[in-house]
C-alpha cells in the first residue's frame, strides 16, 4: 500500500469523524470541560498565612510587624470568639496576647505564647506560622528594646486532637477509592442501558407489562445494588466499615443514589458503549476533583462544595479517618440525599424523553 | 368474525412535519390473520407502535379486545405479543432463560421447552443466543412474542432474510396460531407470504390504507387472468404470448394459436398482490 492510499484512508477517517455529530461535540465538550477544570483549580500558591488575634489593647505597632511578615491578621474582641472561629475552622489558626505578653515582647524578656490550632491544621502550615510568629517578635523586641527575643510557643489543639493520628497515603485514598467504585459503576449501569437501546431489547421490554415506571425501577435497583455492594466489599476490605458502619453504609447508599442518577443522564446522552465511556470519563474527571483535597491538603478553594462528589469524599474521609460521629456529618448527608434524589429524578426525565 | 380484536379509528400519527400514519381505520376479526402491506416508510410499523402501546396516536384511538390502547395501556400488553422486525433478544443468555425471562416478566408460567418445540428450536434451548443463525433467531422471537400465550400476536416482517425452509416453517406456525383463534396482524412486504397466510390484506402506502379485502377479491377487482404460452418459432428461438382471459374473443385467439403454433408450454396467470399494489399506487412494494 502506498503512502497516498494511506492518506486517503487517513482523510477518509477524520471526515467521517467529524461527520459524526455526537464525536464531534463531545470532544469539543471535553476540551471545554477540561480546560474549564484547570481554569477553575486555584492557579496561585497561598504565600500568605491567615490566623486570628486576640489582644485587648495592641499597639499598631505590633500589627505592622506582623503584616510585614506576610501574616494576615484577623483581629477578634473576645478569647471566646477567638477559641470557637478557630473550632469552626473560619481561622486555622489563633493567638491571645494580653498586655502582659505584648510588655514582655516590648522589652524582650522571657515570653511564652499559645497558639490555638484547629485539629486538621496541615503540617506544613504550622511549621510555617510558628517560623513566622518567631520572625515578627524577634524583630519587633530587637527593635524595641535592643533585645534579642526568647520565645516559646506553645501549642493547644482546639477540637479533636488529631496528634499521632497522621494519615498514611493509603488512608488518605480509601476515600477516593470507595467513590471511584461507585463511579465506575455509573459507567457500567449506562452501558448496560445504552446497549437495550442500541440490541433493540428496550422496546422489546417496553412492550410488555413493566412499562416506563417499572423500567426505571429495575435499573436504578440494579445500579444502586451494584454500586452500593462493591463500594461495601471495599470499605470491609479495607477496614473502612470498623468504626461507624451504619453511617459509612448510610453514605454509600447516598452515592450509589447519585451516581445511578448520572448513569441515567449518561445513558440518555449515549447511542453504545463507546458513547458511553466517552461521557463518563468527562463526569468522572469532574467528580474525582474533590478528592484532591483528601489527597493533597489545602490544594481545594470552595468551588469544590459545587460538585456533588464532595460531599461523598468528605464524609467518608471524615467517618473514615477522623472517625466522625454522625452530627458531625449530618449536613454533608443531607446535601448528598438533595444531590442523589434531584440527579435521579432529573436523570429519570432526561431518560424518559428519550424513550418516549 | 363479528368480534373484533382489533379496531383502529381514524389514527395518526406525525413525526414532526412528516405524517407517518394519516386517518387510518380498520378492524380485524377475533382469530383473523390480517396482512399489513406496503413498502419502506409507508408507515406500518408506526401503526404497529400505536396498537401496541408503543407510541400514542396523535388523532384517533385504538381498542385492542375492547380495551383503549392509550388507556389501558399494561392491560393490553398482558394480553399481546410482538416479534419486531429486527432481533432484539439478549445474545448473552440461552434461549430458555430468554423465554423465562419474558415468562416472569409477563408474570405468566410458560414452558420454554414447549414453545421452542413450536419454533423446532428444541435441541438448542441451552445455548447463547449469540450462536444463533438469523433464521433460529427470529424463531425465537415468535417463540418470545407467544410466551404469554396472546390473543393477538404483531408479527413484524418474520421471514425477512430467512431461507425458504425457515420462512415456511414460520408460516405454518403462523397458521397453526391463527387457527387456535390468535389474531394475527403480519407487517410485511412480502406479497407471496401476505397472499399465502392472510385471511385479508390491507395495503398502506403514504400513511394511508388504499385497499384492504381478501387476496382472492383484490385479484378479482384489480387483476387480470392470462393464459401464457411458450411459442418456438422456425427459427428455433420461443415466443412468449399472453392472452388475457376477459377480453371478447379470447377463446377463439387461443384456438387459432394452438392450431397453427408450436406450443411449448401453457399455462393461466393471474396477478400477484405487488402488480395489484403497484397498479394501485404506482409504485412497487419494495423500496
Amino acid at each position: 500500500m502506498n503512502a497516498k492510499a494511506i492518506l486517503a484512508l487517513v482523510q477518509k477517517d477524520l471526515t467521517l469523524y467529524f461527520r459524526n455529530r455526537f464525536f464531534a461535540f463531545v470532544s469539543i465538550l471535553g476540551l471545554v470541560a477540561y480546560i474549564a477544570i484547570y481554569l477553575l483549580l486555584p492557579a496561585d500558591v497561598e504565600e500568605d498565612l491567615t490566623f486570628a488575634v486576640y489582644a485587648p489593647t495592641i499597639p499598631d505597632v505590633f500589627i505592622e510587624f506582623l503584616t510585614g511578615n506576610d501574616l494576615n491578621v484577623a483581629k477578634l474582641d473576645s478569647q471566646e470568639e477567638l477559641r470557637q472561629a478557630v473550632i469552626d475552622q473560619e481561622y486555622p489558626a489563633g493567638l491571645v496576647l494580653t498586655g502582659d505578653t505584648i510588655m514582655a515582647i516590648a522589652r524582650g524578656d522571657d515570653t511564652e505564647i499559645t497558639l490555638y490550632l484547629a485539629s486538621d491544621v496541615p503540617v506544613e502550615y504550622l511549621d510555617a506560622i510558628q517560623t513566622v510568629l518567631r520572625l515578627a517578635f524577634n524583630e519587633m523586641s530587637y527593635t524595641l528594646s535592643g533585645n534579642p527575643l526568647n520565645l516559646q510557643i506553645n501549642e493547644e489543639i482546639i477540637g479533636p486532637d488529631m496528634a499521632g493520628q497522621q494519615l498514611a497515603a493509603r488512608d488518605r485514598l480509601l476515600p477516593m477509592l470507595a467513590v471511584m467504585i461507585l463511579v465506575i459503576e455509573m459507567m457500567g449501569l449506562g452501558s448496560l442501558i445504552a446497549e437495550e437501546v442500541s440490541a433493540g431489547t428496550l422496546p422489546a421490554l417496553l412492550i410488555t407489562p413493566i412499562g416506563v415506571p417499572g423500567l426505571f425501577i429495575s435499573k436504578a435497583v440494579v445500579g444502586i445494588l451494584l454500586a452500593f455492594t462493591q463500594a461495601t466489599i471495599l470499605m470491609l476490605f479495607t477496614g473502612g466499615l470498623a468504626w461507624q458502619p451504619i453511617l459509612i453504609l448510610m453514605t454509600l447508599l447516598l452515592g450509589s443514589l447519585l451516581v445511578t442518577g448520572l448513569a441515567f443522564f449518561i445513558a440518555s446522552f449515549s447511542t453504545d458503549m463507546m458513547s458511553v465511556m466517552a461521557w463518563s470519563i468527562l463526569v468522572i474527571i469532574i467528580l474525582v476533583v474533590p478528592s484532591y483535597g483528601v489527597i493533597f491538603p489545602g490544594t481545594l478553594n470552595s468551588f469544590a462544595r459545587l460538585i456533588p462528589s464532595f460531599y461523598l469524599f468528605d464524609t467518608i474521609h471524615q467517618v473514615v479517618n477522623f472517625d466522625a460521629t454522625f452530627s458531625v456529618v449530618s449536613s454533608n448527608l443531607v446535601i448528598l440525599l438533595i444531590m442523589g434524589i434531584g440527579f435521579m429524578l432529573a436523570g429519570i426525565v432526561v431518560m424518559e424523553r428519550k424513550l418516549r | 368474525m363479528a368480534n373484533h380484536s382489533i379496531v383502529a379509528q381514524d389514527l395518526v400519527y406525525s413525526y414532526g412535519d412528516l405524517k407517518a400514519v394519516d386517518h387510518i381505520s380498520f378492524e380485524v376479526g377475533e382469530g383473523e390473520v390480517l396482512g399489513y402491506l406496503g413498502p419502506n416508510g409507508a408507515g406500518k410499523s408506526t401503526t404497529v407502535k400505536m396498537l401496541t402501546g408503543q407510541i400514542r396516536p396523535k388523532e384517533g384511538r385504538a381498542t385492542l379486545l375492547g380495551m383503549d390502547v392509550a388507556k389501558e395501556t399494561n392491560k393490553v400488553q398482558e394480553h399481546i405479543g410482538v416479534a419486531f422486525e429486527t432481533t432484539n433478544l439478549y445474545e448473552q443468555m440461552t434461549a430458555i432463560e430468554n423465554l423465562n425471562l419474558f415468562a416472569r416478566l409477563f408474570g405468566v408460567k410458560a414452558d420454554p421447552m414447549e414453545l421452542l418445540e413450536k419454533v423446532n428450536l428444541e435441541t438448542r434451548g441451552k445455548e447463547r443466543v449469540s450462536n444463533f443463525s438469523k433464521g433460529m433467531k427470529q424463531r425465537l422471537m415468535i417463540a418470545r412474542a407467544m410466551v404469554n400465550n396472546p390473543r393477538i400476536l404483531f408479527l413484524d416482517e418474520p421471514t425477512e432474510g430467512l431461507d425458504p425452509v425457515s420462512s415456511e416453517s414460520i408460516r405454518d406456525l403462523i397458521l397453526e396460531t391463527s387457527s387456535r383463534g390468535t389474531t394475527v396482524f403480519l407487517t410485511t412486504h412480502d406479497m407471496y407470504e401476505a397472499d399465502k397466510i392472510s385471511d385479508r390484506v390491507a395495503f398502506v402506502n403514504q400513511g394511508k390504507i388504499v385497499a384492504l379485502d381478501t387476496p382472492a377479491r383484490l385479484k378479482r377487482q384489480y387483476g387480470q387472468r392470462v393464459i401464457k404460452m411458450e411459442i418456438e418459432k422456425e427459427d428455433g428461438e420461443i415466443d412468449i404470448r399472453e392472452v388475457p382471459l376477459d377480453e371478447n374473443g379470447a377463446a377463439d385467439t387461443i384456438k387459432q394459436i394452438m392450431e397453427t403454433e408450436n406450443i411449448v408450454t401453457m399455462h393461466t396467470e393471474e396477478a400477484t398482490l405487488e402488480d395489484i399494489f403497484i397498479e394501485i399506487t404506482g409504485r412497487g412494494l419494495v423500496g
